[in-house]
């Protein structure tokens, strides 16, 4: 005790000089908005290249599940995959044509492969940090999908990291419809369960049943159509009544989620540059 | 006791009057700004409670900062200079006896370490300062005539008012 006393009394100007220094680094980056701005934007970078080494040493960890659900799910689409092709082909299909088709889905589309290195579920607004930027080409407003379905889309970039909106968050809102009816509704989120998402406008002369597949519409630039996005648990009314609200059970697991794709799509600022003009020449109607 | 702390107030004052109602308001060049602060850092002497020196810079370099707009830049930079003035007193001193206590004036060390004990802490001082004020390496050529320009200037003032302390001195005498 008389050494600490002893101590402290010798190294007083060192607390002295650490109190001081905080205070005049508050007011630094308090007051002096360029400099805060740059501080928090290499912070931010600090803390996501923090967030990646965690998430990296967490899914090393549990690899061994994820290649057991991985085979799983592997096993689970062959045998769907044969017997499609086996009800295809007894329609009188050409298997050559067959491939083709199911090549051409994503023909234009070049998928980005990116790691979540940090991710809610619990908020409101939920957000996921990928581990890729501009500088691997990540734009934003580009769709985001994993193994499981749709994730959200890119909301911001920076030079490695990016910022993406999931479906799991209230702002959220992405072109979907029906299989096999074609019936088209926009996904959204309410809060609450992360499984569970709604799917309103769907037109009330719609005819469908619980259990459908809800998936990718492709009315915009930002998902190609049929990416898969959940089943159909519960059919309700609008409010208003005049559309239903139907709830979605999502097939993407957000609470588990490391490996994700980022869908480019080369003719996303053509089409985006025809609606800005399209929407310009309606102004001066209005 | 009392003698003292007036004495340090004294030098605060003037040396804060000097720096934020003439100095700050000097561009030369639009590159070189006296930062006189500094030479009320470096006036403590060996004996001085090295937690006095730092809160007595603390001071100096907050209200600086309030009259040019720039909260905590000075107070970090002179801060940080008060942290190392005495090793910088110290190392630059000639005192050979254990006891003899290093007093920083030209008269008692000499012009030439006089001078290199106040260039070391000028240029450290103003090299804080300028890193902190810019936050950037991308005009490294403005940052490096800002800090040179500026490290120079001061020290020429301080060696001039070093050189009118110890003409009043003597005169005293």
């Amino acid at each position: 005790m008389h050494n600490l006393i002893e101590f402290l009394k010798n190294h007083f100007h060192w607390i002295v000089f650490l109190l001081l220094e905080s205070a005049g680094a508050i007011l630094f980056f308090q007051f002096n908005d360029y400099q805060a701005s740059v501080w928090f934007t290499s912070a931010n970078e600090f803390t996501a290249t923090l967030d990646k080494v965690y998430s990296d040493l967490a899914s090393y960890v549990s690899l061994g599940k994820v290649n057991r659900d991985l085979t799983a799910r592997n096993i689970m689409l062959q045998r769907q995959v044969t017997q499609l092709r086996e009800i295809l082909e007894s329609e009188g299909e050409d298997s050559l044509a067959l491939d083709e088709k199911q090549r051409r889905a994503l023909d234009g589309f070049r998928l980005i492969p990116a790691t979540v290195t940090s991710n809610s579920i619990t908020k409101v607004n939920n957000f996921i940090v990928i581990d890729r930027g501009e500088a691997d080409g990540i734009r934003s407003e580009m769709g985001v999908v994993s193994g499981g379905g749709i994730v959200g889309i890119v909301f911001l970039t920076g030079p490695h990291y990016s910022l993406v909106m999931p479906v799991l968050n209230s702002k959220s809102r992405i072109s979907c419809r029906i299989r096999g009816h074609r019936f088209f509704g926009y996904l959204g989120w309410d809060g609450g369960n992360p499984l569970v998402a709604t799917l309103s406008d769907v037109p009330r002369y719609a005819r469908f049943k619980v259990g459908d597949y809800v998936e990718t519409s492709g009315y915009s630039s930002v998902f190609p159509p049929g990416l898969f996005v959940g089943r159909i648990i519960n059919i309700g009314n609008s409010s208003d009544g005049l559309s239903f609200r139907v709830k979605v059970h999502l097939s993407t697991d957000f609470a588990n989620l490391r490996d994700v794709c980022v869908i480019a799509n080369p003719a996303k600022p053509e089409i985006d540059s025809l609606q800005v003009r399209a929407q310009e020449m309606e102004q001066p109607e209005q | 006791m009392l003698n003292r702390f007036l004495k340090t107030l004294g030098w605060f004052v003037l040396t804060l009057a000097l720096q934020v109602l003439i100095f700050d308001h000097v561009h030369i060049l639009g590159h070189a700004t006296p930062f006189v602060a500094v030479y009320f850092v470096m006036l403590f002497n060996g004996e001085s409670n090295r937690s006095e020196i730092l809160l007595w810079s603390f001071a100096m370099g907050i209200i600086a900062d309030t009259f040019t707009n720039t909260p905590g830049v000075a107070t970090l930079s002179l801060t940080t200079l008060a942290m190392i003035q005495p090793w910088l007193l110290k190392f630059h001193s000639n005192t050979e006896d254990e006891d003899d206590v290093p007093v920083p004036s030209a008269a008692k060390m000499g012009w030439g370490p006089y001078m290199r004990y106040i260039s070391v802490g000028v240029i450290i001082a103003e090299t804080i300062f300028y890193l902190l004020e810019t936050f950037s390496f991308f005009n490294a050529i403005d940052l490096l005539l800002n800090t040179v320009g500026s490290a120079l200037l001061t020290i020429l003032i301080i060696a001039a008012i070093e050189g009118v302390r110890i003409s009043n001195k003597r005169a005293a005498a």
